[in-house]
């Protein structure tokens, strides 16, 4: 079949960096073709070109044969090509058919909803997709809201869809449902550029995958043949070790014990929470981002209330006592969010090395900082955990996002922690990091320390955690052995259901 | 501190400040020669009045002790993340109370209360009255949220008018003179200090180590480094368990207290008894004293003795009748209005480069 789509010699030269250095993307008509890289390998930037939202330095792209120069969005959607973006850009207030059609070029002065509606729900019908065209795009469930972007591009006249990063946001299950989507999208010769960093989905959907790394783009591979660790070679450059050595599962005695924990709250409150962590082991908290687990995390580190049950750490009944006197336990917390939690931007690394233990000795004594102790222990950590950073003065707001994770981490870790909570903690980092913050994480366990690690990435949680619990709407849905591993059983538990 | 800084950075730092203070100055004098009068000669008073002479250099130099104390007050609880606007009101309470320990302290008759304790319990009482006012907004806002730049301007008109009930005609600590004022005070500082005959006391070395104090404090202790951590970011300073309301009202304590300073240090320095309208806009100035200096312990000492020089300056020209006081005020104003302008200018420039720089490590 012929290329829908050409872009040939895409270069992007943004001040200081080139983010695109003579890309080449051939699509086929027809297909699902995966764009992958790691942060800053220049997806956005090249898929941001295709869509009109940047002007390529150089380049020329051509479309269906022919060679076009794309100025805006509303020019790309004229041509056929449509995107949705990882953060959905719709408006809440407005009801769905008002999304569909805002910007719609036929819109008369009297728009004429009911007939748009109509038209909607019956293109929603073809893929099995049932939409309330009058309901408020805010009362849609995230996954509802992604059938209606992908539907209005379509209903637009998409002949070329980019879907960007559509899983993050998804329970298997609807995953599952995308990709019956995606595959009959693509029987029907519609085209599907899937841009994703996740490979056994990208292994499973698409038919060719182009890598991109540092900006420049790797020849295309069918994914038929190709697998997971060629992939992750492809986009890191090197040999990568996607599963993790873990020692022998030896549980020691309880670190952490929830009974029956409840708090207040309207959204994702703790509902009757109980559950042990031992020595020794990970426990990964699987559940689609918002069903409690930042009420969870709060709650055991004294950051929220609990208002009924109890919270043992290592025994001693610590339910609403203070965050210093839980983090004094030898907890070590690694915060979801590291820019609003867990470290000060506008501090230097040193700084922000002694977060947490500023105030004991050696880092202090007499009221006043032990700046030579504190400089040489943050040059320790900074060598420890492989900081990339010019020196220990720098701002730590100017680092790298996976360099800022491993000033958090080496700081958690290298305070010889019994307790480890870890939330999200490779989120928005590259291969490489991630790798190495697994590795930390079971060191951590292999040593007998109780690893806590909350994931919206189930891969991730499968692969490190000894034991899942899985959490929807503040509770505890069940809590898995090992051996009891099933994605599709964790899927149904993630979406409520319990057989 | 050693951080290291572009060339690019340094340049926009010192010159922002420099070019504000420069582009007031010709604003000002475009004002005088729009109202018709000959700028050279008003040009002339300013400089003569501000620096004409050793006594005159003196006599500025004796408004750099309230104004570095002003200064403080607004930069200390900057540091912890507060907008503490009210260091006018902190300085009428601090000169309030000084200036009592000073009239009635050496009359109580108590053995070895001299001259120099009582200066030192007017210097404590003056600092513990400025604190607690700071602390009334401080309280307020961690209790119920109430916003600390509403508070502390409010607090503002509280203490200007509390001021004039207690030294008015049927106040407390009214002298019976027929006019509103307090007794004369029975000590205060000893002018003349460094240069015989001027104005200048002892109240400037306060200043001086009042800034090396806040150099010491937030970076070299642990307590400045945890009200750093609040003021930068609250919520990592909740999750290392730093308590963030504490933190809050000891910062509006110490920045109360360094506003009360500013008045002792003004009242018995310079005046001889508690008069309605003591401050001079000190308060306010203070804030642009912090700001000019970037919260940095030397720039506002510098800018202190620049905002000094301006205050004298400004008073020559009014006082020698060319130009209305009025006009001179409309000065400082500008300068004011510049120095604020040039910190927004400067935030631009460091958010613009950062953005560059996002775009540059990102390339997305």
């Amino acid at each position: 079949m012929a290329p829908i789509l050409e872009m040939k010699n895409i270069v992007k030269q943004f001040p200081g960096v080139l983010a695109n250095d003579n890309v080449n993307l051939t699509v086929e008509k027809g297909s699902i073709h995966a764009l992958m890289g790691e942060n800053g390998a220049g997806k956005s930037t090249l898929m941001n070109i295709l869509y009109g939202l940047y002007a390529p330095s150089s380049g020329q792209i051509l479309f269906n044969g022919k060679e076009i120069h794309i100025t805006s969005p509303k020019h790309a959607i004229e041509h056929g090509i449509g995107m949705v973006h990882q953060h959905f850009m719709l408006i809440p207030a407005l009801s769905v058919i008002e999304n569909v059609v805002l910007g719609k070029p036929e819109n008369k002065k009297v728009l004429e909803l009911k007939s748009d509606a109509e038209a909607f729900v019956a293109l929603g019908a073809r893929y099995n997709m049932k939409i309330d065209p009058y309901a408020l795009v805010s009362d849609l469930a995230v996954g509802q809201q992604q059938r209606v972007e992908i539907l209005k591009s379509i209903y637009r006249g998409a002949e070329l869809l980019i879907l960007d990063e559509p899983t993050a946001v998804l329970t298997p299950q609807e995953v599952t449902e995308l990709f019956k989507i995606m595959n009959q999208l693509k029987e029907e010769g519609k085209t599907i550029i899937f841009i994703s960093h996740k490979l056994k989905e990208v292994l499973t959907i698409c038919d060719t995958i182009t890598v991109l790394r540092l900006g420049k783009s790797q020849p295309s591979v069918p994914s038929a043949g190709t697998t997971k660790e060629e992939l992750a070679e492809m986009m890191v450059g090197r040999k990568v070790f996607l599963n993790v050595d873990k020692g022998p599962y030896n549980p020691g005695e309880n670190v952490l014990r929830m009974d029956h924990v409840f708090t207040k709250g309207t959204h994702g409150a703790l509902n009757d929470v109980s559950f042990e962590i031992k020595k020794g082991e990970i426990l990964g908290i699987a559940g689609v981002d918002g069903n409690g687990q930042d009420a969870l995390i709060d709650a055991i580190t004294g950051l929220c209330k609990v208002s009924e049950g109890k919270i043992f750490i290592k025994g001693n009944d610590m339910t609403n006592s203070s965050p210093r006197d839980i983090l004094e336990q030898k907890v070590s917390h690694i915060p979801a969010d590291r820019h609003k939690r867990g470290m000060v931007s506008a501090m230097t690394v040193k700084e922000n090395m002694i977060l947490i233990s500023y105030y004991k000795k050696p880092f202090s004594s007499g009221g006043f900082l032990n700046w030579k102790f504190i400089e040489k222990n943050a040059e320790e950590i900074v060598e420890t955990f492989r900081v990339k950073t010019p020196s220990i003065e720098e701002m730590s707001g100017k680092l790298s996002g996976g360099n800022q994770q491993k000033v958090v981490l080496g700081r958690e870790l290298s305070r010889d922690p019994d307790f480890v909570i870890a939330a999200h903690p490779v989120r928005g980092l590259d291969i490489g990091a991630t790798e190495y913050v697994h590795e930390c994480l079971v060191a951590e366990r292999d040593k007998g320390g109780a690893v806590l690690l909350v994931s919206t990435e189930l891969d991730e949680v499968l692969t490190l955690a000894d034991r899942i619990a899985v959490m929807y709407e503040g509770r505890i849905m069940g809590i898995l052995d090992k051996e009891d591993f099933d994605i599709t059983r964790i899927g149904m538990m993630m979406a409520g259901q319990n057989q | 501190m050693k951080k290291k800084l572009s060339t690019g950075d340094v340049l926009i730092k010192v010159l922002t400040p420099i070019v504000a203070v420069g582009v007031a100055l010709i604003l000002g004098m475009i004002l005088i020669a729009l109202l018709g009068k000959d700028v050279g000669v008003a040009m002339g008073d300013f400089f003569e009045g501000a620096l004409g002479n050793p006594i005159r250099i003196g006599d500025t130099l004796s408004k750099v002790a309230p104004l570095t104390f002003t200064a403080l007050a607004f930069a200390i609880a900057s540091r912890c993340g507060l907008v503490n606007i009210g260091a006018e009101g902190q300085f009428y309470l601090g000169g309030i109370a000084a200036g009592l320990v000073a009239i009635y302290a050496p009359g109580l008759g108590i053995p070895g209360i001299g001259g120099a304790v009582v200066l030192l319990l007017a210097i404590i009482a003056g600092f513990i009255a400025g604190g607690f006012w700071g602390l009334i907004a401080g309280w307020l806002k961690v209790s119920f949220g109430a916003n600390e730049v509403i508070t502390t301007v409010m607090l503002n008109y509280v203490a200007t008018f509390l001021n004039k009930y207690l030294i008015g005609y049927n106040g407390p600590f009214y002298d019976g003179s027929g006019n509103p004022q307090s007794e004369a005070f029975k000590v205060s500082f000893e002018r003349g200090f460094l240069v015989d005959g001027s104005d200048m006391t002892i109240a400037i070395i306060l200043g001086l180590l009042a800034l090396v104090f806040y150099y010491i404090f937030f970076f070299k202790m642990k307590k400045g480094y945890e009200m750093r951590v609040v003021g930068l970011n609250s919520t990592a300073a909740e999750y290392a368990g730093i308590k963030v309301k504490s933190n809050a009202l000891l910062a509006m304590f110490l920045a109360g207290g360094f506003g009360g300073l500013a008045g002792v240090s003004e009242l018995l320095s310079a005046q001889s008894r508690i008069l309605p309208d003591f401050s001079s806009n000190y308060g306010f100035d203070g804030i642009a004293v912090a700001l000019l200096g970037q919260l940095n312990p030397l720039g506002m000492g510098l800018s202190a003795v620049l905002f000094a020089v301006l205050k004298s300056g400004g008073l020559a020209m009014g006082n020698k009748g060319t130009i209305s006081p009025y006009i001179v005020n409309a000065i400082q104003a500008f300068v004011i209005i510049l120095v604020v302008a040039s910190v927004f200018i400067q935030d631009e420039y460091t958010r613009r480069k950062l953005i560059r720089q996002a775009k540059a490590t990102k390339g997305e």
